[in-house]
């Protein structure tokens, strides 16, 4: 349950490392992962990112990395707060985390690390499940 | 009326499969309805001796602190199986929705779920590791500070988790 100022990690490889929600996308006050497989769009800020390094500045590879300031969507793919599934789970991780979008829904880095959830399983997220190492 | 006291013997055609009783009538010594409902609903669901693992009086039971695999259907349909490995970290006894959570460090990211012990889609639960083995005794029933103070309670989970796929292997190959 994700609302506005509320802080995510963000797992991929994309630069950033904290990200702050500033709206969620569906409308409603909080991103879920979602019961019936609705998995949350988030426009969020980047609040601390990874420093770029110096020689790479000016090439494409730079251009790619996010920096600290930075405005982009994101897609929510673990909650704190359970999500239920339908045969009667609950799911629960320790943290929250996003993965960062460009414009295209499509995921801005190239990796995911770390787990993300199941409820990610929707032809919209098919890529990032794909990334995903391990997926619960 | 005499026809009342005659019990008329029909035989359904053989394209009719007419359900075994396989319940007998509750012997109801309880004066409170639902609770004979819910006891009867529980033995309903108890396909596999689920409730002896989390009754309270079983020397056998599953603890808190217990490691248990347990394999879920993906769908009904479908022979497929997700398993989860982890440490009991609580169990919520309430008739028919039993419940307990495993909690698991799934790379260095803690996950707990919560399993409804008679959902159809649970297939098996497996103790891989009874409470109390290996100086890990737990004095609570409910371990929720673990998520703030592990200690050593899910080092032994990758072993654990390790066996468990070398039998499986073994198991395969028999």
């Amino acid at each position: 349950m994700i609302g506005l100022k509320g802080t995510m990690s963000v797992i991929d490889n994309s630069g950033a490392i904290i990200a702050e929600c500033i709206k969620v996308m569906s409308g409603g006050r909080y991103a879920r992962l979602g019961k019936r497989h609705t998995c949350d769009e988030v426009v969020c800020v980047v609040k601390r990112a990874r420093p770029i390094n110096p020689s790479l500045i000016g090439t494409q590879a730079a251009t790619l990395k996010v920096k600290k300031g930075d405005v982009r969507h994101a897609v929510v793919v673990r909650t704190k707060k359970e999500v239920g599934r339908p045969d009667g789970r609950y799911v629960r991780f320790d943290d929250n985390a996003c993965v960062l979008l460009n414009q295209k829904k499509e995921p801005l880095g190239t990796r995911v690390l770390g787990v993300v959830a199941a409820e990610l399983r929707q032809k919209k997220w098919m890529k990032l499940v794909s990334l995903a190492p391990r997926v619960v | 009326m005499s026809t009342a006291t005659e019990t008329v013997k029909y035989t359904p055609p053989s394209s009719i499969h007419v359900p075994v009783e396989q319940f007998p009538v509750p012997r109801v010594t309880k004066k409170n309805v639902i609770e004979v409902v819910s006891q009867e609903q529980v033995k309903r669901a108890n396909v596999d001796g689920r409730t002896e693992l989390f009754s309270r009086k079983n020397p056998d039971r599953i603890q808190p602190g217990a490691v248990l695999l347990v394999e879920t259907l993906n769908s009904k349909a479908k022979e497929s199986t997700s398993t989860f490995m982890g440490v009991v970290i609580a169990i919520r006894r309430k008739g028919l929705e039993t419940s307990f959570i495993l909690r698991n460090i799934v790379m260095k990211v803690g996950v707990e779920q919560r399993f409804a012990l008679y959902s159809p889609m649970l297939k098996s639960i497996k103790v891989l590791q009874p409470a109390g083995a290996k100086d890990t005794k737990f004095r609570r029933a409910k371990l929720f500070y673990l998520r703030d103070q592990p200690g050593k309670a899910f080092q032994s989970l990758q072993s654990l988790w390790k066996l468990e796929q070398a039998e499986k292997v073994a198991a395969k190959k028999n």
